[in-house]
């Protein structure tokens, strides 16, 4: 039995969730088991940071897999599982997670879990956290002895783990596999900043803000902080901000180390986003705001006022 | 013996409930502030077909059964009494007679655009020196060739200064008492058919109420809504059982959203450093409220069932208005109570409750006069 | 074009939660609503079906999904099957993803849609699962669609890039917020939705075999934060007070 990653590329290096997930598999790994990564497509010449820190790495290249597509990831990853018989395959959140997890697990026939945030050594296998009905609960889930599948949402672990492993690489190729899905056209992602999901620190704001403009005081903080910046639902249904920056139900969830919100009333549709984010600090004019109940520090004051304070006070710390 | 809702009904109520949830909760402070039917909610909800509800299906209509109806109407008020209000006067009061007794003519020209919500009914009663007393009616119609002329001023009448067309009661002779009594169609651009003045409301605001005033206004026969002359009080009594249901069902939904209000304030405000909720008084006036509200609802609900069966619940639907509206009363007003002081600050919804629900004492029979109904029927073995 | 839509009922996000049994159940007030991206699905194929002149609209729940089917057709869907078997409410995705995927192939599909994610698991895993099972292509996070040759091109946001893909049919596309706003149902619909006779099949009659589902292990609430600690003063002060908090006590900066 061994314990598997699946590795995304970030950069010319590795997704930091992949480190995370590593570092974690290497703490709950049992005595003489192996961790083991899995490099597909792109991540085959940016798997460097793994030396050391994993007992082993397949490298998968092979026609379709860069960029990335669903149909030969899923292919290639069920192909090299399926003879590996892992006991737990980690996954970090993500669209690939979304498209191929699910397949790799029908077409397995194993178990799959999404959206976890722990991963705990447990008696008779590992144990999982998630959360259930937008963060109101959490569940542990017993994974057992069989093999299993998991997703865990980015910043979960700590991705430090000593490089002191002897690793063994191993190269493969991936049988052709047809893909049925054609990019006709892809924009160029905002590759500058941060992605919003794996982002340390979030800057997010809402309504409070009053106007469209306002929202580069966001943008603004985001920047001194190195940070993603996130918005409310009230702020994309205005038009102010395009829904991809959403966080909450109908948006993305991000657990950052720092979270900061500003101009958010607290509904859960949004809290239920950023409920696991590690210290939150609320802006909001209304001392009475349900946000302030989800967070660590707080300030009463107009956002517009406090954003540009901050940013200025962050900048200071830094000279 | 099956007190469930129908599988059918169940997936109706919670369809409707959604709806009122996603339209009109969001638009319920501005309707109590603004007092005042937001045009764009009304086209949007009345576009969704709902006004023809307990109409045929040819009327593009649902055919519902009055425990549907019921359903609807206690849903709507759950948000809001004033657009219920609005709403339910173009489904049953404001309409229904032109639905019995209108000629195709009237029924193209009215009861359509009504259920499509492009035309705004009424029904007028009340007058100044009238209202429970329907044969103190002073408002009179003439015998003309070829119509009626009408005279006379009805007041309280909710949609009065919007209405495109109102069902009057009028008495063809002030001496032949209830049997003088008819209901006329006066369609607005009639000559000399105006409206007078705007009545400023406590609560159950939003649609704007007022007197209807009618100087000389001709009507021709055709009008006259129904089979025979000095029949109204008859017809009338054919659809009171639904209209005091219909009352009970409108106390059922406000007494829901301020019990649920409390009950979530009761559990999150503390005081001595537990939740309130956690206090044996305040648990008592919990465990008095849902015990009323859940008479209320089943005596409502039986009314309603009866009407379907063609039981005429007489006194069953008078008490189902009363006791349903005195139980929505005590519930706004311990409400209020569990809110301390903010139950009466107007940023809390309480003081709104408590305000739209004194509106339901009075339509439908004052409980003074059910009182006296209920008894007489008892006294008579009926 | 036929087109099936993969619906769950979900508690509404409002619902009550509360963790019981010393954290061996959770009791989840009973309020439930058809999932928020699965209605996106259905408005989608609603409009798919127009776009392309026509077919079937179907939506396809399992469990205590019946009232999710029926919205669906209140919304406008013509028909609506249920996967009504004990067995299927807390059952393993993978159990779930069969039934509803048997009961696709048996009915005929051209299209599969699904939400991106149910908001009780945020999990997605269904819809990619039942495209697998049927062998066909699957896309998730779909915000646009419209039939072009005999197939499909779809539109979508990932990682702040925005991509049209070419698709063939048949295939299972997720929806995400922006596709298509969904509508509340007309009366009509209602109607039609109380009336209309839901297809029920058994996992026996779908010939899928449940597999045991994870174990849950216990539940807690959530994480309960420390009283919010309020930074009082004028914003620069305030900002600066907090700044070296972050960096001294919370140590985030």
């Amino acid at each position: 039995m061994a314990i598997w990653v699946i590795c995304e590329e970030h950069g010319d290096g590795l997704r930091r969730t992949t480190q995370e997930l590593a570092a974690q598999a290497r703490r709950v790994a049992e005595d003489g088991e192996p961790v083991v990564a899995l490099a597909v497509g792109a991540c085959v010449g940016r798997a460097g940071w793994l030396d050391g820190r994993v007992h082993r790495v397949v490298k998968v290249a092979g026609g379709g897999l860069v960029p990335f597509s669903a149909d030969p990831w899923v292919a290639a990853v069920a192909a090299v599982l399926a003879e590996a018989e892992p006991r737990l395959v980690l996954w970090g959140e993500g669209t690939r997670a979304r498209e191929v997890m699910p397949r790799v697990a029908a077409r397995l026939g194993w178990p799959a879990v999404a959206n976890a945030l722990a991963l705990e050594a447990a008696d008779g296998g590992a144990r999982v956290l998630r959360p259930v009905l937008g963060g109101k609960a959490y569940q542990w889930v017993s994974l057992g002895g069989a093999p299993a599948l998991v997703a865990f949402r980015p910043n979960s672990f700590d991705p430090e783990v000593a490089a002191d492993l002897d690793t063994r690489v191993e190269e493969r190729s991936a049988e052709p596999c047809e893909d049925r899905v054609r990019v006709l056209e892809r924009t160029a992602g905002d590759g500058g900043r941060v992605p919003l999901t794996e982002a340390q620190v979030v800057v997010a704001g809402g309504r409070g803000l009053k106007d469209a403009a306002n929202l580069a005081l966001l943008e603004d903080l985001a920047d001194a902080l190195g940070g993603a910046v996130g918005v409310s639902r009230a702020v994309v249904d205005a038009g102010w901000a395009d829904h991809a920056i959403q966080v909450g139900k109908s948006g993305k969830t991000v657990s950052p180390a720092l979270y900061v919100v500003a101009g958010v009333s607290g509904a859960v549709h949004h809290t239920m986003g950023m409920d696991t984010a590690k210290v939150v600090v609320a802006i909001n004019t209304d001392p009475n705001a349900p946000i302030f109940k989800y967070a660590d520090y707080g300030v009463v004051g107009d956002a517009l006022q406090v954003l540009p304070a901050l940013a200025a006070a962050v900048r200071a710390l830094g000279t | 013996m099956d007190f469930r809702l129908s599988e059918e009904q169940q997936f109706f109520r919670q369809a409707v409930a959604d709806t009122v949830d996603r339209l009109i909760m969001p638009r319920v402070e501005q309707i109590d502030t603004e007092d005042a039917i937001p045009q764009d909610l009304w086209k949007e909800f009345a576009g969704l077909g709902y006004l023809g509800l307990r109409y045929p299906e040819d009327l593009g209509g649902m055919a519902a059964d009055p425990v549907t109806c019921m359903i609807f109407y206690e849903e709507v008020t759950r948000a809001s009494v004033g657009f219920a209000q609005a709403v339910i006067m173009n489904m049953l009061m404001g309409t229904h007679f032109l639905y019995r007794f209108g000629s195709p003519a009237i029924r193209e020209r009215c009861l359509l655009p009504a259920l499509r919500g492009e035309k705004i009914a009424t029904i007028c009663f009340t007058e100044d020196q009238s209202g429970s007393d329907l044969a103190a009616t002073r408002t009179l119609a003439r015998k003309v060739d070829g119509g009626w002329v009408l005279n006379g001023t009805k007041n309280w009448i909710t949609n009065g200064p919007t209405a495109d067309f109102a069902t009057v009661l009028a008495t063809t002779g002030p001496d032949k008492g209830m049997k003088g009594l008819n209901f006329f169609l006066v369609e607005r651009g009639a000559d000399g058919f105006r409206s007078g003045q705007v009545l400023h409301k406590l609560g159950a605001r939003g649609p704007v109420t007022g007197e209807l005033v009618f100087e000389d206004v001709f009507v021709p026969d055709e009008h006259l809504l129904g089979e025979e002359e000095g029949k109204g009080v008859v017809y009338l009594g054919e659809i009171l059982d639904e209209v005091r249901c219909m009352t009970g069902a409108m106390a059922l939904g406000i007494a829901r959203t301020a019990f649920a209000d409390g009950l979530e304030y009761a559990r999150k405000r503390e005081a001595f450093g537990r939740p309130i909720g956690e206090f044996q008084l305040v648990r008592a006036k919990f465990a008095e409220m849902a015990t009323d509200l859940e008479a209320a609802r089943l005596l409502v609900y039986y009314a309603a069932w009866m009407i379907g069966e063609g039981l005429g619940p007489r006194k069953e639907a008078a008490m189902a208005k009363m006791f349903a509206t005195e139980a929505c009363l005590n519930v706004v007003d311990e409400v209020t109570r569990i809110y301390g002081g903010n139950g009466f600050a107007t940023e809390y919804g309480p003081q709104r409750y408590f305000r739209d629900a004194r509106f339901l004492l009075y339509g439908g029979g004052t409980h003074e006069v059910l009182k006296n109904f209920i008894g007489r029927e008892l006294v008579k073995g009926r | 074009m036929d087109i099936a839509v993969l619906v769950k009922e979900v508690p509404d996000l409002e619902a009550r939660v509360q963790v019981v049994q010393d954290g061996g159940a959770l009791d989840v007030e009973n309020k439930r609503v058809l999932n928020f991206f699965d209605e996106i699905a259905v408005a989608a194929a609603l409009q798919l079906k127009e776009a392309g002149g026509g077919g079937r609209v179907y939506a396809v729940g399992a469990g205590s999904g019946l009232e999710a089917v029926r919205r669906a057709i209140a919304m406008g869907a013509d028909a609506g099957f249920l996967v009504d078997d004990p067995a299927v409410d807390g059952a393993d995705p993978l159990t779930v993803a069969r039934a509803l995927a048997a009961v696709v192939r048996a009915e005929g599909f051209d299209l599969v849609l699904a939400g991106r994610q149910a908001t009780d698991d945020e999990a997605g895993l269904v819809g990619p699962m039942v495209a697998e099972l049927l062998g066909v292509p699957c896309v998730v996070g779909v915000t646009a669609a419209e039939p072009a040759d005999g197939g499909l091109v779809v539109g979508r946001e990932v990682d702040g890039a925005s991509e049209r893909l070419s698709v063939p049919v048949p295939a299972v596309l997720t929806a995400e917020k922006g596709w298509v706003e969904p509508r509340v149902p007309q009366v009509m619909g209602l109607m039609k939705a109380m009336k209309a006779e839901i297809g029920r099949r058994t996992l026996a009659d779908l010939g899928v075999e449940p597999v045991p589902p994870l174990a849950a292990a216990g539940y807690h609430g959530p994480r309960s934060r420390p009283a919010v600690r309020m930074v009082e003063g004028e914003p620069a002060e305030a900002a600066g007070e907090l700044v070296r908090i972050l960096r001294d006590e919370a140590r985030v900066l």
